[in-house]
């Protein structure tokens, strides 16, 4: 069934572009020429202040996304936003921060330069969003690792005019793409070229190729909050009938004895961390969570 | 036979959790869980060595007769 195509333009170098993605549409990143990296930011369209979350995404799906992949929100909220529905050039990346002005400037002495960072500011400043809002991006097109000293690197990719992601659209949200400033670095092999940006109706094929996901509690609304209103004054001053509520606050220690015979007294010497435990209990304590992570935590 | 009998200090979030997964039926109470996983975390992470102990003896009533 073919997909209607309700938006398609091209996204030119040094710019980006803040698109109401409707629950059910499918957001197009693609290449022309081939090997130009894009960040991509999104928000709820109906409450800004849940956006796109590079740490849980990254927890859970790895440093490099694809497709099968969920982009999540982040804490309270942790709900899955988007769907990573097709991934043709299979490099996309979590780990970078997007690049800034002051990366420009402090290793290449710019007073000026093209950068995501204000690429992002400038595209959602026409939704009022301030150049605060911008958050850590999904790196789409950008190859990336970490080298035997636990450095993240990045490196030249290979993607080809064509390649495209597409990014499912599970709430109605605010999509900014960009076309990654980084015209000096490897990430987009040295240059800066236009992408082609779509936005397609999914079909009932692309929505039943999403796979069912639980909801939690804990995936807190703004109707959870203690505190729902949002500041509007950039002085910080403290609330004076403020009383702290934590949850299960006070933590308090009990003890359970554990009588352990010969035989397992034996198997416990032999586990027990000693090198990161001065006490048996603690050791133990090790040895049973270690166990129940083993026994319901999947991986 | 020599008992010898192990102190944990536990708080509340994790006896709870010890509880539920007591109450699922792994084990009749929480020394019980806590010996179970013993036994079920040596027999996947110790060699075999001079034990004969089976993944699954804590799970057979009697078996550890010290
Ligand atoms: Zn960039």
């Amino acid at each position: 069934m073919a997909r209607e195509v309700l938006h398609d333009f091209v996204l030119e170098p040094g710019t980006g572009k803040a698109l109401e993605v409707r629950k059910g549409q499918i957001i197009r990143l693609e290449q022309i020429e081939g090997g130009q990296c894009l960040d991509f930011n999104c928000f709820n369209l109906h409450d800004y202040k849940e956006y796109f979350h590079t740490g849980r995404t990254r927890t859970l799906h790895g440093l490099h996304p694809t497709a099968g992949d969920f982009l999540w929100s982040a804490p309270p909220r942790e709900r899955a936003m988007m769907f990573i529905a097709a991934d043709t050039a299979n490099a996309n990346d979590v780990m970078f921060p997007r690049c800034s002005a002051n990366l420009y400037e402090s290793l290449y002495g710019f007073c000026t330069h093209t950068n995501c960072q204000d690429i992002q500011a400038e595209a959602q400043r026409e939704y009022g969003l301030t150049p605060d809002d911008v958050h850590d991006s999904f790196n789409l097109f950008m190859c990336t690792g970490v080298d035997d000293k636990a450095r993240p690197y990045i490196t030249r990719q290979a993607s080809k005019a064509g390649d495209y992601v597409d990014l499912l659209a599970l709430m109605d949200v605010l999509a900014v793409p960009n076309i990654c400033g980084a015209d000096i670095m490897r990430t987009s092999n040295f240059s800066l070229k236009p992408a082609r940006i779509s936005i397609l109706q999914a079909t009932e094929e692309d929505l039943a190729a999403v796979p069912a996901l639980p909801s939690w509690r804990t995936q807190r609304t703004v109707a959870d909050f203690r505190q729902k209103q949002i500041r509007v004054e950039r002085e910080l001053s403290r609330d004076t009938s403020y009383v702290a509520d934590f949850a299960n606050a006070p933590i308090q220690t009990s003890l359970l004895d554990v009588p352990l015979d010969e035989e397992e007294q034996a198997l416990f010497d032999r586990l027990k961390r000693s090198e990161l435990y001065d006490g048996d209990g603690a050791a133990l304590r090790d040895i049973l969570f270690s166990w129940w992570e083993e026994e319901h935590l999947a991986r | 036979m020599a008992t010898r009998i192990v102190q944990m200090a536990l708080n509340q979030q994790q006896l709870e959790l010890i509880d539920r997964t007591v109450a699922s039926g792994v084990a009749a109470d929480r020394a019980a869980l806590v010996r179970h996983a013993l036994r079920r975390y040596a027999a996947r992470h110790l060699p075999p060595q001079d034990t004969n102990v089976r993944p699954d003896a804590s799970a057979r009533p009697n078996v550890a007769v010290g």
